[in-house]
């Protein structure tokens, strides 16, 4: 039973093209035609349909042709009130999330606070935030105030049930262990609660990062008389008929919240490279 | 610090169920554990070893009786980190190195850490994860993750070390490389051990003393010496003596496991 000399090693090395191939393949698999193809072809279907129906209905759908001179008319138009809507977004985000993940750490810790907390975030939750804006723009008038408290609102329900509920998923087996060395719940929450709950919060934010640009543009649509924001082009461009700056806009907002996503996705990716989520794709 | 003996007087204890009855889990446990000693704890699933296990490290509350280690509560030992606790699985921290998760527990608590620290690195590296230091468990096979649990348990230098069954899911030979590995850390470290198993044959190779417990209710039925001498040799395991051992505590298994199918 001697190690023969036919035994194979237990690792191998390439030779470094190879590995240099296989790391280019990995980074470059989105360009693969593989890849990409599929989404390609719908789009063009889609892009086709819609001139067919452009061509029909032209008071419904503006050709594709126009929507893109839109843009290219006045791109500063676009950037400016686009970037008005994402800072609303983005900064309402994370008032909500910090506000979110600081209630759930409390509630999963304190019993008492989570038999007062969750009732009232589920009324919240169930309330439609779009009925909730018109009395908000009232009270807090037409500056991004009512913008952010919306969005804020709308990011709110899903982060703290899904950090609440994350923060109590810890293994009993690994609870076990660091009670049996008196670790104070200090150090059990930042060392393994909060790190458990982890792949829960980015679920959370996979779902509130597009979230956050709905909360923004429907703030900015019952706020009749805001000055920008392209919740606010629509209704303008809407009432006075021109449906290709409308489409534009939606176009524009479709972008912002697919960004948003690929963002979070990457970032996700990154810090939960060790969670079965990032290694069973 | 000298090793403490544990001790385990009357305890009870009684789950509440669904349905507002209750079952009993411990009845009238007493068990001395000598300061030192190497102990196995054996019985059929569901008698309550995982139970005592935990009343003995302090995570749970005996309705009845008392536990003591070194004559101080279980509690008071788990705040002086006196207690090494290895869980039936792994419990490593997913996002964590194997050192890193070696470290942790004594990073936490840090008032309670003993003076001379054996190094984790050294450690690992005689249980044989010395390739495997900046690894994430997942990494690891589950044999080797084990070890590293065992290692962390021993990384605080415990007094008490308190294993529930931590080889019940690797193939023999693994188990028989650990079961080594844990006698050789023992023998450095002179810690009290109780040691929860399925296996009888693990029980006689590595205890001073098997306690034999049966289900329904949970209690202990007897107390086995294993006077074998130190070190357990490949002979002696081949032994008749050993073996007249082994025979005398698959009896009283049998026994209780009949007690238990019987209700
Ligand atoms: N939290 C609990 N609530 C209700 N019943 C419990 C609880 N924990 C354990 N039990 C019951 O107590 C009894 C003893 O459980 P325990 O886990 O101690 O058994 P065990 O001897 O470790 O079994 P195994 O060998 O399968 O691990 C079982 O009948 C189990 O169903
Ligand atoms: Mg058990």
């Amino acid at each position: 039973m001697s190690q023969s000399v036919g035994t194979p090693p237990a690792t191998l090395t390439p030779p470094p093209e190879v590995v240099a191939a296989r790391r280019r393949r990995r980074r470059l698999a989105v360009l693969r035609p593989a890849y990409w193809m599929p989404f390609a072809v719908l789009l063009v279907v889609l892009g086709l349909l819609w001139q067919l129906g452009a061509d029909k209905l032209p008071y419904l759908l503006p050709p594709l042709g126009e929507v893109a001179d839109a843009v290219t008319r006045d791109p500063g138009y676009f950037l400016h009130h686009a970037w008005v809507t994402l800072r609303n977004a983005l900064l309402g985000l994370a008032l909500g999330f910090v506000a979110a993940f600081v209630l759930a750490v409390l509630v999963s810790e304190l019993p008492v606070v989570r038999r007062a907390v969750m009732p009232v975030a589920v009324v919240l939750n169930v309330t439609p935030l779009v009925a909730i804006a018109p009395a908000l723009v009232v009270a807090f008038g037409f500056g991004p105030e009512p913008k952010l408290i919306v969005t804020a609102l709308i990011c709110f329900f899903p982060i703290l049930i899904n950090t609440a509920i994350g923060l109590r998923s810890v293994p009993r087996e690994v609870l076990a262990v660091y009670r049996s060395v008196h670790a104070s719940r200090g150090e059990l929450l930042r060392h393994v609660r909060i790190p458990t709950a982890l792949p829960y919060v980015f679920a959370a934010l996979q779902i509130v990062f597009p979230l956050s640009v709905v909360g923004a543009v429907v703030a900015e649509m019952s706020a009749a008389g805001s000055a920008d924001g392209l919740g606010t082009s629509i209704q303008v461009a809407s009432s006075m008929n021109n449906l290709a700056v409308v489409w534009a806009a939606i176009l524009v907002l479709a972008l912002m919240g697919s960004t948003l996503l690929l963002v979070v996705t990457v970032l996700q990716r990154r810090v939960l490279h060790w969670h079965e989520s990032a290694r069973n794709r | 610090m000298p090793a403490p003996a544990i001790r385990v007087d009357a305890v009870r204890r009684h789950y509440v169920l669904e349905d507002f009855t209750e079952l009993v889990a411990l009845h009238d446990v007493d068990l001395t554990v000598p300061a030192g000693r190497f102990v196995s704890v054996i019985g059929p699933s569901g008698c309550g070893k995982s139970t005592l296990l935990r009343i003995m490290a302090g995570l749970e509350e005996p309705d009845a009786g008392t536990v003591t280690l070194g004559g101080v509560s279980p509690t008071e030992a788990a705040a002086d980190k006196r207690i090494g606790l290895v869980p039936q699985a792994p419990a490593l921290l997913p996002w964590l190195s194997v050192l890193d998760n070696v470290r942790l527990p004594r990073r936490v608590n840090r008032g309670a850490n003993k003076a001379d620290l054996p190094d984790p690195v050294a450690l690992l590296e005689r249980a044989g994860l010395g390739d495997a230091l900046h690894q994430l468990p997942h990494q690891l096979s589950g044999g080797m993750q084990q070890r590293a649990a065992i290692v962390r348990a021993f990384a605080l230098h415990p007094e008490v070390l308190l294993m529930d069954e931590p080889f019940s899911a690797l193939d023999e030979l693994t188990r028989e490389s650990l079961q080594e590995q844990l006698l050789d850390l023992w023998s450095q470290l002179t810690a009290t051990v109780v040691f929860v198993t399925h296996s009888v044959s693990e029980a006689v190779r590595l205890s001073d003393q098997v306690v034999v417990m049966a289900p329904k209710p949970g209690r202990v039925v007897e107390t086995v010496d294993i006077d074998l001498p130190r070190p357990r040799t490949a002979d002696l395991i081949r032994s008749p003596e050993f073996h007249d051992h082994e025979i005398v505590l698959r009896e009283l298994l049998r026994w209780s496991y009949e007690q238990g199918a019987a209700r």
